[in-house]
């Protein structure tokens, strides 16, 4: 247990140096939240009574897709130099390599919702202060459920020519 | 048999309608340096990817120091340099020796970076990522990062392509030396003088079979290559 530990904390913390230094998962998936966001808030046409029932799917699809991108980018960064073979030939448990990279991208998706989140209260002028504890803890438990299928399926369809098509079906498939 | 060598028996692997390995038998005594030839398409590197546990062969087995290439305990025996460098752009020489280091349980991964950086002559290099080295000098990281758990067993999958002659020199030194330490090593190269040069015997794959299989002692590059185009069906 203290060895899968220290393995799943040695990836998580390469994924954290790498993304800090590449952006390959907060770049673009930063950009396409707050698209979707600005966008949807076009497109309908909010009033009063019909914003808060849109908002919360609006929010969710921002979420989703925008998780979706950064988990392709985030196996990208794996399939360059075939650096996927080098930590399978390595000595460690599968699991680590599993759940270190669930963990980074649950982290930054969780980085992306600090930012996304306060700019969809003010662009859909929303309270959400009131269940801000259950909002929060809702928004967690979804972000670990869906990176953890993501990543897996992710993993799973690393070596695919298509991987990126494939893993986002499978994805929503398991998801529903 | 050598338990504490690598043997084959009968390994075979298909792709699809393709078989890529008819059936070969290798068995390399521990210490042994095998220097492995073929044309290109002759299951070179499907072979090395076997028996470093990348690859499952379809029938046959491959065992390493006596153990499945599978098993876990065996990884940390069993260091690759392959034709992609798996390496991260994004993070520094150091920093890539240091993860796989860690990976790989070693006690003080970043002293074990640095003497590694200072082997294959990269030190000067060492806060400098990945992603600006020059093919050569990838290559020099890819060796250093094999050597992270000072493995037993090494396989070499063209490790001289793209090197200037200082670091084909260099490198051709380093072999040497993990010979003379005792490491078995798996070299696939083009190069038959290079090869003669550093290993102990000398091994032909053509067709997914493996057609020639001596000891080096003895051999000149000429006559190799006489023995090479002639089992090429030159």
């Amino acid at each position: 247990m203290r060895e899968l530990l220290r393995e799943t904390k040695t990836i998580f913390l390469k994924d954290v140096l790498t993304e800090i230094r590449s952006r390959a998962f907060l770049g673009t998936t930063f950009m396409f939240a707050i698209l979707v966001i600005i966008i949807f808030n076009f497109a309908f046409e909010l009033r009063p009574d019909n914003t808060p029932k849109l908002a919360s799917g609006i929010l969710w699809i921002a979420f989703l897709f925008s998780g979706t991108l950064g988990l392709g980018r985030s196996f990208q960064v794996e399939r360059e130099n075939d650096c996927i073979n080098g930590l399978t030939l390595s000595p460690v448990d599968r699991m680590s390599i599993y759940w270190g990279k669930t963990a980074g991208n649950i982290t930054f998706l969780v980085v992306i919702q600090i930012v996304v989140v306060p700019v969809f209260i003010v662009l859909y002028n929303i309270n959400v202060m009131e269940h801000f504890i259950l909002m929060t803890t809702v928004i967690i438990l979804t972000d670990f459920g869906f990176m953890s299928v993501g990543t897996l399926l992710s993993a799973m369809s690393a070596n695919l020519k298509n991987f990126s098509s494939l893993s986002s079906f499978c994805r929503y498939l398991f998801l529903s | 048999m050598s338990e504490n060598g690598i043997v084959c028996k009968g390994v075979q692997k298909k792709f699809g309608d393709i078989l890529a390995l008819k059936g070969v038998d290798l068995n390399i005594e521990k210490g042994d340096f095998l220097a492995l030839f073929g044309p290109n398409g002759a299951g070179k590197t499907t072979l090395i990817k076997i028996l470093c546990g990348l690859l499952r062969p379809t029938a046959g087995v491959a065992k390493v120091a006596g153990h499945d290439v599978h098993e876990t305990g065996i990884r940390k025996k069993v260091g690759v340099i392959s034709h992609k460098s798996f390496l991260y752009d994004d993070l520094t020489a150091f920093e890539n020796l240091k993860f796989y280091g860690e990976l790989y349980g070693e006690l003080n991964p970043s002293k074990k970076a640095d003497n590694l950086l200072k082997q294959v002559e990269l030190f000067d290099r060492r806060d400098d990522r990945a992603g600006t080295f020059s093919r050569g000098m990838i290559q020099r990281l890819s060796i250093a990062r094999a050597l992270v758990a000072d493995p037993e067993f090494i396989f070499l999958d063209e490790p001289f392509t793209g090197l200037d002659v200082p670091s084909a020199t260099l490198f051709r030194d380093l072999l040497k030396q993990l010979h003379v330490e005792g490491k078995t090593v798996i070299m696939i190269s083009h190069d038959i003088g290079i090869g003669i040069s550093v290993s102990t015997r000398l091994a032909i794959l053509n067709g997914g079979k493996l057609v020639y299989d001596a000891k080096t002692a003895g051999m000149t590059t000429s006559d190799f290559k006489s023995i090479y185009m002639k089992e090429i069906g030159l």
